[in-house]
């Protein structure tokens, strides 16, 4: 009798098991998922097929699919295939047309017309046109829809829908930056008519013009797009469908490309790329990057208000050997925010090592004994960073503590200047505006060093008006200069670009920008 | 993920507290034929500890990026690691970390959870069916790795901060079962004998009770501690925890993970060290066990 | 039995009170303001300081508290901060894959745990008692993230039997579903077979000394008969019901392997929901997770108390 009463016990929890999941099922009408590439791939080569999946990994769940309220990076991978913009990149950097087939610039460069495509639709099937993209603009900035996207194009005075396919925007003052700020997030087009219906739901449902549509997304999971089957472009897109997928941890992603559960990884450990390159189950594509990475200098407290020991920490690193320790040949020394390949990038070599000046500095800082603590945000990688730098600047006399602390209290710490060194970077832009401005400008949102110099002020607006880049590139070498001096910010590593793709994976042109452009992909 | 296992409840002491013969203690100490390994190498690992500055060959901090990633070799018994730093000594001086870990927090929750329960459990009353039950109750109920998390993200970095926020996961569990303990001593006849004879409430709790308690809660502390040296790199793998560039096991598995392909010694010896010590301390709580159980005395 | 429940149920209450109010205690004294967080390092200040009055951070604390509590107990638990989906909702989407993968860890420790449980109390002192002891203590002693690395590199690499992730919903794909969850199932089942083993060992090994157990014998049963029919089935109800209480706990505590094994699970959500400061998933999922582990808790002393006529009475040698 007892025995029946434990098949009963047994049973009951086994029932109260599947209920769980039932009755969570039975109010769940959109977590379903397409059904292309969950098995281990075999690794053969195979023709295009017209109904090709992709899966592509990030790093981090995109939290807000609207353009023009997204802050995170992640973000804009998903919009690459969700919308276009006024004007694009191709691999070298230059502008071409996007949604704008050309535009005229003004002689005082005030004032920009662009000629739109005729014939586009968004997914809604609206009609894109001039209209639109007045909305847009306004959306962006408008103050109470507090767009990030407001300081990107605060140059803009006023936008005007001269016809169906023209539109005029008309600057305050000049802004060199202006088209290449109109090929990342400010540029892209959402539909008015969508925008208007979901209201702040618009992030969860985006509507553009872009080669695919958005199916449905699982938070923290994944995002499902599929073929916007009636894309301007001639039969484009290639793939039926993509799906993006989140997986924090750098080394998880790896393994599930290499078993094939994955088409595409948005970055590859570093240490581990050197064997990769002969693993026959994917392909490593190393490019150069926008991006640069080094150390925040807090210039409003001791002892890095004192330049001496800024220019000491500058001189203590190696940047080499930091470089073959950590991340092999996936990263190249710094000495500015300016990548290699970009035109403001003065081509000289970083400076290397001088243990001796070093030490020379801080003694005629007279400081012998300088305490520093160092924030970093919680990854092996930063730990490993960090503690090379503990160990390089120890051997000049200066000592690191290593504070790590998750992005959110990091982000609080910097914007309230209570730290002394954090190791934080920036994505890169590719107008050297974006990589500089408002990281150095007196005030400036990027600003974490405190640092305030008029002159260097008055440099960073003057290099924002030239349209001749060689005139610009001038102004950023003097502000350079001066920078080498001053030492807000000691500039470390560029990283390189990297991407890991499946064996059969074809399309795929990297761009300095990083960004995956989905449109020809296919496997 | 750490889980406090409770012991069964079973041990009704319905006898007055034996009076602890050593021999006969550590006779039944050795019935468990694994205890005294145990026992062992819990003792070698907290000599290490304690003697590292002597014992380990080398800085467990110096760099060395020429010889980074090496296998083992007569230089370095255990290999190096991505930086080139010796295993070996950085295994010995994680042990300082790791041990220390396990034992500070689980140390402070008895430090809190056993006065609360043993007084909450002998005066019973309103105070602790409604206060003190309800909250251990809404503590217990939150996820362990959750509320440490949290409270080491309030808390901020360092590995003094993770103790406390896993002893504040830990506490409840303990006045749980202190109280319980208690619960069932309260009604025996010494106690209501000790009472008759006019002892103070305080005298009886800390003379009588405590002692006769003391054979669970040990055990119990000892399997927590296990649990705590895991739970230390769960909360390394979250970002939480040790700082660099101090050693503990648990966090240098988390790194080594990167590594797996390239230099898988770098995740076996310190996943072997957690193992041991862990394996050794809990053989180490059966034989405590297994010795103060009085009812085994009748074998 | 009614009075009993009706007294449980209510004392619920207060208790998932004070868990909200931990929860939002907790989350508040982070420091790190959710707006900034939300918006990131690229937002202007205006934009932020815009975010924080729009979702009504400004407001004194007890205010904000008040105002949740307030929408919760109609059922309203509030909209994320970043992404303003539901609250419900998304723990409607996330809870599956964990509450699946709790009920697989069960399963899986139970069916491992009580034939070794069985046999090595039976076979005590023998040489399959001794491996089986020191292959519990082993198990329990492995870090559960370990070994899931070790069986992804193991099965999904070197063997290529088993994905190393590619979570599907059960109802979407069963199939694909149970190849993905045996992997992690795994890792952390085996250390919950590991402790379940040796406690139904040493519950076993008491119930085969009780007198009754004697009785049997001495009735001239068959070992086997004395064993199964009678000792087994006592000593698995205090021990079935420690595990299942263990894996309600489990809920909050996955996060580790859903992280390894990319399961869009709850733990994640909590966790990542504290790292961006979510605050009403935070107080919502918390408080829904605590509520899971009561009901689990209620639900097995209720069974606990009407498969055991033993626990009516007084509790003594049965």
């Amino acid at each position: 009798m007892l025995h029946g009463r434990l098949v009963r016990l047994l049973s009951a929890l086994l029932a109260v098991g599947l209920l769980v999941i039932s009755g969570c099922s039975s109010s769940n009408p959109d977590s379903s998922t397409p059904s292309g590439g969950n098995t281990p791939q075999t690794g053969q080569p195979s023709a295009p097929k017209a109904d090709v999946v992709l899966r592509i990994a990030l790093n981090a769940d995109p939290p807000k699919l609207d353009p023009h309220q997204s802050t995170a990076l992640v973000d804009r991978q998903v919009f690459q295939s969700l919308f276009d913009k006024l004007v694009d990149f191709d691999k070298d950097l230059n502008v071409v047309p996007g949604l704008a087939e050309k535009w005229e610039v003004s002689a005082d460069g005030k004032t920009y017309t662009f000629f739109l495509r005729k014939g586009v639709k968004f997914h809604d099937g609206t009609a894109f046109n001039a209209e639109a993209v007045k909305y847009n603009f306004d959306r962006m900035l408008d103050p109470n829809f507090a767009s990030p996207r407001k300081s990107e194009i605060s140059a803009v005075d006023k936008v005007t829908a001269v016809d169906e396919s023209t539109i005029k925007i008309e600057l305050k003052q000049p802004f060199a930056g202006l088209l290449a700020t109109l090929a990342d997030r400010a540029g892209m087009i959402v539909s008015p008519a969508a925008a208007k219906a979901a209201g702040v739901d618009f992030v969860n449902n985006p509507v553009g013009t872009g080669p695919f549509k958005f199916k449905d997304r699982l938070k923290g999971d994944s995002i499902n797009l599929v073929r916007n089957e009636e894309y301007w472009q001639k039969d484009l897109p290639k793939a039926a469908g993509i799906t993006y997928k989140t997986v924090t941890d750098e080394n998880v992603k790896l393994v599930n490309l290499q078993s094939g559960q994955l088409d595409i990884i948005d970055t590859v450990p570093a240490a581990q790329v050197p064997q990769l390159k002969s693993d026959a189950r994917l392909k490593v594509v190393i490019g150069p990057s926008l991006q640069y990475q080094g150390l925040w200098l807090n210039t409003t407290k001791a002892p890095l208000n004192n330049k001496l020991v800024r220019q000491a920490i500058g001189a203590a690193i190696d940047r080499e050997a930091l470089i073959k320790v950590v991340f092999g040949e996936v990263a190249v020394p710094a000495s500015s925010p300016f990548a290699p390949g970009t035109p403001a990038n003065n081509k000289k070599q970083a400076p290397a090592r001088d243990l001796a000046k070093a030490k020379k500095l801080l003694s005629d800082a007279g400081q012998s004994n300088v305490s520093v603590a160092l924030k970093i945000s919680p990854s092996p990688i930063n730990q490993q960073i960090a503690q090379v730098v503990q160990n390089m600047l120890g051997e000049a006399g200066i000592k690191v503590t290593i504070e790590q602390e998750e992005f959110g209290q990091l982000l609080d710490k910097l914007g309230k200047k209570n730290f002394d060194m954090a190791q934080v970077g920036w994505s890169g832009r590719p107008d050297p505006d974006g990589n500089i401005y408002a990281f150095i400008i007196t005030g400036g949102g990027n600003n974490y060093s405190g640092y305030s110099n008029t002159k260097v002020d008055a440099l960073l607006n003057d290099a924002r008006i030239p349209t001749d880049m060689s005139k610009r590139v001038q102004i950023y070498s003097e502000i350079m200069a001066i920078l080498d001096d001053e030492v807000p910010y000691v500039y470390l590593w560029h990283p390189q670009d990297v991407k890991g793709l499946g064996p059969t994976v074809q399309g795929y042109v990297p761009v300095p920008d990083g960004m995956i452009r989905t449109l020809n992909l296919t496997k | 993920m750490a889980q406090v296992q409770l012991a069964p409840e079973r041990m009704r002491l319905n006898d007055p507290p034996e009076s602890g013969r050593l021999k006969g203690l550590w006779r039944r100490f050795r019935r468990n034929k694994l205890a005294l390994p145990g026992a062992v190498i819990v003792l070698l690992v907290v000599l290490a500890a304690l003697f590292a500055p002597w014992i380990a060959p080398y800085d467990p901090l110096k760099q060395d990026y020429a010889m980074a990633l090496k296998p083992a070799s007569a230089a370095h018994w255990f290999g190096t690691d991505d930086l080139g730093r010796d295993i070996l000594s950085r295994l010995i001086y994680g042990a300082r970390n790791s041990l220390s870990t396990g034992v500070v927090s689980v140390g402070l929750a008895l430090l809190i959870g056993l006065p609360i329960g043993l007084v909450s459990g002998y005066y019973r009353g309103l105070w602790d069916e409604v206060v003190i039950m309800r909250i251990t109750d809404a503590f217990q109920a939150i996820p362990f790795l959750i509320l440490a998390l949290a409270m080491a993200a309030v808390l901020g970095p360092g590995l003094g901060k993770a103790m406390i926020a896993l002893s504040i996961g830990f506490t409840p569990a303990f006045i749980r079962m202190v109280r319980a303990q208690v619960l069932s001593q309260r009604e025996l006849d010494y106690v209501q004998a000790a009472k008759a004879l006019g002892a103070s409430d305080l005298r009886i709790m800390f003379r009588h009770v405590l002692p006769n308690i003391a054979g669970p809660v040990i055990v119990q502390a000892s399997l927590a501690t296990a649990s705590a040296i895991i739970a230390e790199a769960g909360l390394s793998y979250l970002g939480l925890g040790i700082q660099p560039p101090a050693p503990a096991w648990g966090s240098a598995l988390r790194f080594a993970q990167g590594y797996l392909t390239i230099a898988p010694w770098m995740a076996y010896f310190p996943g072997a060290a957690i193992f041991v010590t862990v394996l050794s301390i809990n053989l180490l709580g059966d034989g405590l066990r297994d010795m103060l159980d009085p009812r085994m005395k009748n074998d | 039995m009614l009075v009993f429940l009706v007294r449980r149920v209510a004392l619920m209450v207060p208790i998932l009170l004070l868990v909200s109010i931990i929860a939002f205690s907790l989350i508040h004294l982070i420091p790190g303001d959710p707006a900034l967080v939300i918006l990131g390092p690229e937002a202007p200040r205006e934009t932020v300081e815009a975010l924080r009055i729009q979702l009504g951070l400004d407001r004194p604390l007890p205010v904000q508290y008040a105002s949740w509590l307030g929408a919760a107990v109609q059922g309203d638990l509030g909209r994320s901060l970043v992404d303003r989906q539901p609250v419900a909702k998304l723990i409607r989407q996330r809870l599956p894959a964990t509450a699946e993968l709790a009920v697989l860890t069960f399963l899986l420790s139970i069916l491992i745990a009580v034939p070794i449980g069985i046999y090595t109390s039976v076979r005590r002192g023998g040489l399959a008692d001794w491996i089986g002891s020191v292959a519990a203590l082993a198990g329990q002693s492995i870090p559960h993230f370990w070994l899931g690395i070790m069986l992804i590199m193991l099965f999904s690499l070197q063997w290529k039997l088993l994905p190393a992730s590619g979570y599907v919903p059960l109802w979407v794909n069963a199939k694909a579903n149970l190849l993905s969850m045996i992997l992690p199932a795994f890792a952390t089942g085996a250390r919950e077979a590991a402790v379940t083993t040796r406690y139904l060992r040493a519950s076993l090994l008491e119930v085969l000394k009780q007198d009754y157990v004697r009785t049997a014998r001495a009735k001239g049963l068959a070992e086997r008969v004395v064993v199964m029919r009678h000792a087994v089935r006592n000593a698995l109800i205090p021990v079935i019901t420690s595990s299942g209480l263990q894996i309600a706990a489990l809920l909050g505590g996955l996060v580790i392997t859903e992280t390894i094994f990319t399961i869009p699970g709850f733990g994640r959500l909590i966790v990542d929901a504290i790292f961006q400061r979510d605050i009403p998933v935070v107080q919502g999922a918390v408080l829904f997770a605590a509520l899971m582990v009561m009901c689990v808790n209620l639900m097995v002393d209720v069974v606990y108390s009407t498969v055991d006529p033993r626990i009516k009475l007084s509790g003594g040698r049965g």
